[in-house]
């Protein structure tokens, strides 16, 4: 294990981290040479595709003007040939140019895209044929019928497939390096910490502790050597050692990847199957797939407290598996047998409960398993699970959806969640519960919380628009824009996935600049301004760019607001923390927000279908900035009244 | 000429009773007799087809007014005697002389109680034959072959953009002059200048002087006029070379809605009725009365819903303007 640390200038911690970065850089360049192969191999069949293609086009206008010369037109009195390309464009928009020549290569005719004699001959010439993929079809003249093609735009499904590519590659290398992660940290780390315990227990004398893990290879057969000499050492010394057992907390990242992945998978297609669906004459097919999205929605952020309060109740590896099978009977329900919008919702609804049973089962797990000191490392690990399912599920379901179809989506998901029902059965620990319980809603937190005139303007004005645009714009708005113009799932993941990604990369660097503002709640405000904005830039910035500028803008404003909305959250409500302590404030806070976010997409369905669904977007932009405004007033106004209470005072 | 007894037996004898199916059980078939102006043409064995194609049996009586229109009297008079259960009249003249038009049918001139099918009648509202269009005539109704006219602007436009067209008519010619009226009705809504040029007619009446058209098409191109318009009119189509070679003269092209211009003569575009199919249509209209027992008031009066696109390449060549490219996907083209 020193080697790779000395290679790397000793910068690789652990042997973990030189593992994992050996392992990605073998899958990288594998994965990449099959890549190449692969888009290799595309690119010859496209180019002969295009080829025959461009041949047949040829070949009928080529008829056409065999046709015309054998009535006698001469060659450079052909009349029409700028609609007979304009003809053939319309259906190809790949086309560029169409010229005649005369036997000595001066073009005779000339048609399309601003092209003249000298442009086209310089394009004939060009025998590298960077610009222009060139088709000849010689004509009984002796002079020639030229086609010209795009060479950029013909080889467009390349560049969608490099795309496609780096996403399966990016999931494929996350994937097994959370897997490599789980197998090292079970087998090695996790053996190795005990054996640590228990040989320190030992070297103070006490011989109290046995190796707990079970293991069967050279791991195993050291832990049965230290069991048998601590077992020994602990009768000479007249000592009963207790078997020693760790939490095999890692688990909880896959398990919080797999249930949240699940869900992701068919993002980029949602609205677009819930309106198909669930359309019906009774009302717009928007507001169907709005009311499909909102009411489970709905039933998650409610079953979430219910589930806290219940945990106790039942054994944790029930709960995560249950809800992971309730997952799949949902989402599997959602692509088979749901027809109409009643039976959408139920089914919906039943992924939405297992959601919600997962993620109580994977949080409980988080606090049970740590102490205080390292808490903050176990949520990280589970927040990290669900972050790279957030990026890796819309893009890979994208890429799906566009190949097998939508309904086939919602069952890969549904086997997903299965998948996970298993995990959760091999990485559970059977522990028993301890003390702590996840943090629920006490009802007595409540008049203490909405009495406080700044965190309600807070939860108003700054947590509940930033759920309610993720939920509205993001899930809803953004896919049906999207297909309105024609973009297919698979760039539709991708532009889901620029949110996640964004918050991921610059979401520390952002933290970092929001812990050194003092004025918590001016962070937030100017975060909702940010995404106003941003969504806003989708009226002038049209197509994939806008939105894209509008996700990512949206992706850095959360990962900024969100952090702070905590810290504001519990700064300004240090009164209601003092009698009710902090679980049943943030468990509040927890349900207000998701009672935005289930709003998100009935308000988004309903500026659709007034305004459209551009018009939509630019609606919730403005909403967004203006909330933004009226939270950084509300924060002039407090911090202003606070510094005039001190001059009195002084 | 004039038709002598004998000669007119002679000729309805040659053609009479064309029997198609042997009458079933002694019933004998119903009988038709055609007006004919020149002779049985496309039009008529079209209709003879049609009838062949439904298996239906008729007794057809042919009378041929070979051109002469003053024979129609006597050919009416044969017709009250044969009371045949349908007549089958041919072009313009002898329909309006066998029916009359249709607010002006006079009992002892025109038929009034056997059923009629007019064919080849260029204009049949604007000659008056078929009523204003929603109601019917009784025992009237027929087939045209001419195309409406805002298609056959639409197919001059095909081939070149034409925004100023030219027209020599004869204004002695009822049919003619109601034409050029529509043209320039339509001149407005569909954005074209119209020169409408009258052929001086002789003060005691009687036809034009044909020496008139050189002068007339020069003066027409020299005031921009980008092509000929050939209409329903017997005078210019007597004259159709004097017309076209005047026009090669100044480069200018004719378009016709009439075969016989574009086929035998030179204009350079033409939107004309395959006659067979107007027969066919007209057969299908006598089916209509004979076999389905429809009043013929209840049928109505129909042109054809596809045309066939003609390009003259001879006229093509002479005036070095050819058809557009995306053209000859449709059109005709004779040498």
């Amino acid at each position: 294990m020193n080697l790779p640390r000395r290679l790397c200038g000793g910068r690789l911690a652990s042997p973990v981290a030189a593992l994992a970065a050996m392992t990605a850089l073998l899958l990288l360049v594998a994965l990449a040479a099959v890549s190449w192969v692969a888009v290799d191999a595309s690119r010859s069949h496209l180019t002969a595709e295009i080829a025959a293609t461009a041949q047949a086009q040829a070949a009928s206008v080529g008829r056409k003007i065999e046709r015309a010369l054998d009535y006698g037109i001469p060659a450079e009195d052909l009349v029409g040939f700028a609609s007979v390309h304009a003809a053939l464009a319309a259906e190809d928009p790949t086309l560029a140019f169409a010229a005649v020549t005369a036997p000595d290569g001066r073009p005779l005719h000339v048609a399309g895209g601003g092209m003249t004699g000298e442009t086209v001959a310089k394009a004939l010439g060009d025998t590298t044929g960077d610009t222009y993929f060139v088709t000849r079809l010689p004509l009984s003249t002796g002079g020639a019928l030229v086609l010209g093609h795009d060479l950029a735009a013909v080889m467009k499904p390349i560049v969608g497939m490099w795309f496609d590519i780096a996403i399966v590659l990016v999931v494929a290398l996350a994937l097994s390096f959370e897997l490599m992660l789980l197998v090292v940290t079970l087998n090695v780390i996790l053996p190795a910490r005990v054996a640590e315990r228990v040989l320190a227990d030992a070297a103070a004398g006490r011989f109290g502790l046995l190796h707990g893990q079970v293991m069967r290879d050279e791991m195993g057969r050291f832990m049965t050597r230290l069991n048998g000499a601590v077992t020994a050492a602990a009768k000479r010394v007249g000592a009963t050692p207790v078997p020693l057992r760790l939490p095999r907390l890692v688990g909880v990242r896959l398990l919080a990847f797999l249930f949240v992945f699940a869900e992701e998978l068919a993002r980029p297609i949602m609205p677009l199957f819930f309106a198909e669906v669930a359309g019906d004459a009774a009302r717009s097919n928007a507001l169907s797939a709005g009311i499909a999205m909102a009411v489970p929605m709905v039933v998650v952020a409610l079953a979430m407290p219910i589930g806290s309060a219940l945990y106790q109740q039942v054994s944790r590896i029930g709960l995560y598996v249950g809800g992971a099978l309730c997952a799949t009977a949902g989402l599997a329900g959602t692509a088979l047998l749901a027809d109409g919008l009643w039976s959408l919702v139920a089914w919906r609804s039943l992924s939405g409960l297992g959601y919600a049973a997962t993620f109580i089962a994977c949080q409980g797990f988080v606090i049970e398993s740590t102490a205080d000191a390292d808490r903050g490392r176990g949520t990280a690990m589970m927040v990290s699970g669900i972050m790279l399912a957030d990026i890796c599920g819309p893009a890979i379901g994208g890429i799906i959806a566009g190949h097998l179809g939508h309904a086939e989506t919602f069952l890969l998901g549904a086997a997903m969640a299965a998948v996970a029902a298993v995990a959760g059965f091999v990485l559970l620990d059977r522990a028993t519960h301890g003390d702590e319980a996840p943090p629920r809603p006490s009802l007595g937190a409540v008049p203490a919380v909405l009495g406080n005139g700044r965190l309600v303007g807070l939860l108003l004005l700054g947590a509940v628009p930033a759920k309610l645009i993720l939920t509205g714009f993001l899930y809803f708005l953004v896919p049906m824009a999207l297909a309105e113009d024609g973009v297919g799932s698979a760039d539709v993941g991708r532009i889901i996935m620029l949110y996640g990604l964004a918050a991921v990369v610059a979401g520390p660097v952002l933290a970092r600049f929001a812990d050194a503002r003092a004025h918590r709640l001016g962070v937030v405000a100017g975060a909702g301004v940010a995404t106003g904005l941003g969504l806003v830039s989708v009226g002038w910035l049209p197509g994939l760019p806008g939105m894209m500028v509008a996700v990512a803008t949206l992706g850095l404003a959360q990962s900024l607001s969100i952090a702070t909305q905590l810290a504001a959250a519990l700064d300004v409500s240090q009164e209601a923390i003092a009698v009710h302590g902090k679980g049943p404030v943030l468990a509040l806070l927890r349900l207000v927000e998701r009672l935005g976010a289930a709003a998100g997409p009935l308000v988004a369905a309903g500026l659709a279908a007034t305004f459209g669904t551009e018009g939509a977007i630019w609606q919730m932009g403005v909403g967004a900035a203006v909330a933004g405004c009226l939270l950084l007033l509300l924060h002039v106004r407090v911090r202003g009244r606070a510094r005039m209470t001190g001059r009195t005072a002084a | 000429m004039t038709l002598t007894r004998r000669s007119f037996l002679r000729s309805a004898a040659t053609a009479a009773t064309v029997s198609l199916a042997a009458p079933a059980l002694g019933r004998s078939p119903p009988r038709i007799v055609m007006i004919l102006w020149r002779g049985e043409t496309k039009t008529e064995q079209g209709f003879r087809a049609e009838l062949a194609d439904a298996g239906f049996a008729v007794e057809i009586t042919v009378i041929d007014l070979a051109r002469d229109l003053s024979a129609l009297p006597t050919a009416l008079a044969e017709v009250r005697r044969l009371r045949p259960d349908l007549v089958y009249t041919w072009g313009t003249g002898i329909t309006l002389g066998t029916v009359g038009t249709w607010n002006g049918a006079v009992p002892e001139i025109h038929l009034a109680d056997i059923p009629v099918v007019f064919t080849m009648v260029a204009a049949p509202w604007r000659t008056g034959i078929a009523p204003p269009p929603g109601q019917g005539r009784a025992t009237v109704t027929g087939t045209s072959h001419i195309a409406p006219l805002a298609t056959q602007i639409n197919a001059i436009r095909a081939y070149l953009p034409m925004r100023r067209l030219a027209v020599l008519y004869n204004p002695a010619e009822p049919n003619s002059a109601a034409n050029v009226a529509e043209l320039s009705e339509l001149a407005a809504t569909m954005d074209f200048a119209l020169d409408a040029a009258p052929l001086p007619v002789p003060r005691g009446g009687g036809e034009p002087d044909p020496a008139a058209i050189p002068a007339l098409v020069a003066d027409v191109a020299r005031r921009g006029a980008q092509i000929l318009y050939i209409g329903p009119d017997n005078f210019i189509g007597n004259n159709r070379d004097t017309l076209t070679g005047a026009g090669f003269v100044h480069g200018l092209p004719a378009f016709t809605a009439t075969e016989l211009e574009i086929r035998e003569g030179e204009a350079l575009i033409g939107l004309v009725s395959r006659y067979e199919q107007v027969g066919r249509l007209a057969a299908r209209k006598a089916l209509g009365i004979l076999r389905d027992g429809v009043p013929a008031g209840d049928i109505p009066v129909e042109t054809l819903e596809r045309f066939s696109y003609i390009v003259n390449m001879r006229a093509a060549r002479r005036l070095a303007l050819y058809p557009p490219l995306p053209l000859l996907d449709y059109a005709e083209v004779i040498a």
